[in-house]
């Protein structure tokens, strides 16, 4: 017999480029690499220039940075894409039957939960990434110094990012894998999803050291679990 | 006798409140095709999808070769192809890079798929359509790329729920003949379908299911002789003759009924000699005035026999 088995861990990677594919042909990658960063550059300029960091100071005022303006709106942001793209392909290729012809293959069914799980982490910390970019050139270009310390912020609120697109995904995958239909799925992810993404929020928040490592551990653990409760659930789903 | 590659054996299938399937049980040898008809709901897709495995919930037994399902599932993915009575793809897909994917996760070498593929879609002239995208093809379109991935990775048992379904006449020719090859080359090939016609010209055997209960198994001559469907003489007449009555005088013609067009058919008893009986019935209509055009003995289409079946869904012998 000429044909070949293929381990899990390759099918996996098989199917994680399989999706970025997708991502790529259907333009939702294009929309997410170009749109974000520029919903973060038009929101930063919407506000005003100088803004009072205290009401009984009014006199006193400082300017934000556009890096950090954008690094904290779009992690949010790109947490609530990531968990609605991802619940919304899901209910869609659940409820089309698109998945009997892949679950018929010697295929883990956890492979296709991981694959979709990394593609949607990956495609929107990419966004994230440009976004953030294009924030530090524009505060670069309006003359603000990137400090030290500040480097070192922009690259902390980047990885708690990251942590709220993982755990939004890794949401959106069990919402999508439970929701009966797309507008049920999308409702339960904008009303309900998103409380979980405070987790790695608190960490762009809080300035110590420990906590932010014990948060973004617990994040990605969490994450973890869901993706695994998902495939768990899948493997056992009838279609 | 040979195990047989499939078992099925008490099967019974439950969604909710409704028992889609009961008592399941038949065989499908190894090499064979096997017919599964039915009316619509009456438990055909649910079967093929227990057989494949992506049906997990179930009492009985389905046993493949040596695997037992759904616990073997994995394994039967590997010499099992099928095509479901709607072939879904994702839309942005082009047909090559969908059958890439799928003959990949079925461990078929890239080397190898670029061969089979453009192979087996140029076997259905769908060489041209190779680089579309799947949602610029039409459904009988779509439906033949989904037959085309189910033989991929060139399984050993094919399962085809409907698969002749929206094909175009010369189509459904094409895909027939592709059955004939497939079993030819050893493959066993279990389809679904609601054209009795396509299941007999190139089914070995057929099961019969009504509300979920299989109603017989069997070749055309065990579903004949299980009906006891009697023999049948069928006449063509140019010109009529001026009386009947010398028919139903004849030795061994239980009745004569008139048909479509000037065509006349004698039914006979199961002992009776059809050769002398046409040579009687060529005389009598001579001195009868007739002039005939055709005569012979025709066999029941699975037509009639699944008619007989289904309208008398209730006798004992039916229900296993």
């Amino acid at each position: 017999m000429r044909n070949q088995t293929i381990g899990l861990r390759s099918k996996t990677w098989l199917l994680f480029v399989d999706e970025l594919n997708g991502f790529a042909k259907s333009a939702v990658m294009v929309g997410m690499w170009v749109g974000m960063p520029i919903v973060g550059i038009a929101l930063y300029f919407m506000l005003p220039d100088e803004m009072p960091t205290n009401p009984a100071m009014a006199q006193f005022s400082v300017r934000l940075p556009a890096s950090s303006f954008i690094s904290l709106i779009l992690s949010s942001l790109g947490g609530m894409l990531a968990a609605t793209l991802v619940a919304v392909e899901i209910v869609n290729e659940r409820t089309k039957k698109v998945y009997d012809l892949f679950l018929i293959r010697p295929v883990h069914r956890s492979s296709f939960m991981w694959a979709k799980f990394f593609a949607v982490t990956f495609c929107v910390t990419i966004a994230l990434a440009i976004s953030m970019w294009a924030g530090v050139v524009i505060d670069l270009a309006r003359g603000i110094e990137i400090s030290p310390l500040m480097r070192e912020t922009i690259v902390e609120k980047f990885i708690s990012g990251v942590g709220v697109v993982m755990i939004s995904a890794a949401v959106g995958i069990l919402i999508g894998i439970l929701s009966p239909n797309v507008l049920t799925a999308v409702l339960v992810v904008w009303f309900a999803g998103q409380n979980v993404t405070l987790i790695p929020m608190l960490a762009a928040f809080i300035s110590n050291d420990w906590v932010y490592t014990i948060t973004m551990l617990l994040t990605v653990v969490l994450s973890v679990v869901l993706v695994g409760v998902s495939a768990l659930i899948f493997s056992r789903m009838e279609t | 006798m040979s195990k047989p590659l499939v078992e099925f054996d008490h099967v019974a299938k439950r969604y909710k409140s409704f028992q889609a399937l009961e008592d399941v049980s038949f065989t499908l040898n190894e090499g064979e095709i096997f017919g599964y008809i039915g009316p619509n709901g009456a438990g055909k897709t649910t079967t093929l999808k227990l057989l494949v495995g992506l049906l997990l919930d179930f009492t009985g037994s389905i046993q493949v070769g040596d695997l037992r399902l759904p616990l073997d599932r994995h394994r039967l993915h590997k010499m099992v192809g099928y095509l479901p009575q709607y072939p879904e793809f994702q839309p942005w897909r082009t047909v090559d890079h969908a059958l890439m994917t799928l003959g990949r996760l079925s461990d078929v070498s890239v080397s190898d798929l670029k061969a089979r593929i453009p192979a087996l879609l140029g076997r259905f002239e769908l060489g041209d359509v190779r680089h579309k995208k799947i949602r610029q093809l039409s459904g009988g379109m779509k439906q033949k790329v989904g037959f085309v991935q189910a033989l991929l990775h060139q399984p050993r048992l094919l399962v085809l729920d409907e698969p002749l379904s929206g094909l175009d006449p010369e189509s459904r020719i094409r895909l027939k003949e592709q059955i004939l090859e497939l079993k030819a080359a050893g493959t066993t090939v279990i389809f679904s379908s609601h054209i009795l016609g396509d299941v007999q010209d190139v089914a070995d055997r057929m099961g019969i299911i009504q509300k979920g209960r299989i109603l017989k198994t069997g070749n055309m001559q065990e579903l004949q002789a299980h009906f006891g469907v009697a023999k049948e003489i069928q006449v063509a007449y140019s010109t009529l003759p001026i009386d009947f009555a010398f028919m139903t005088e004849l030795p061994a013609v239980k009745q004569v009924l008139a048909k479509e067009g000037q065509v006349w058919s004698l039914e006979l008893e199961a002992t009776a000699d059809v050769d002398s009986l046409v040579q009687a019935v060529i005389w009598g209509s001579l001195q009868h005035g007739a002039t005939i055009r055709r005569i012979g003995e025709v066999e029941p289409s699975l037509d009639e026999l699944y008619k007989r079946f289904t309208s008398n869904p209730i006798l004992p012998s039916f229900t296993k």
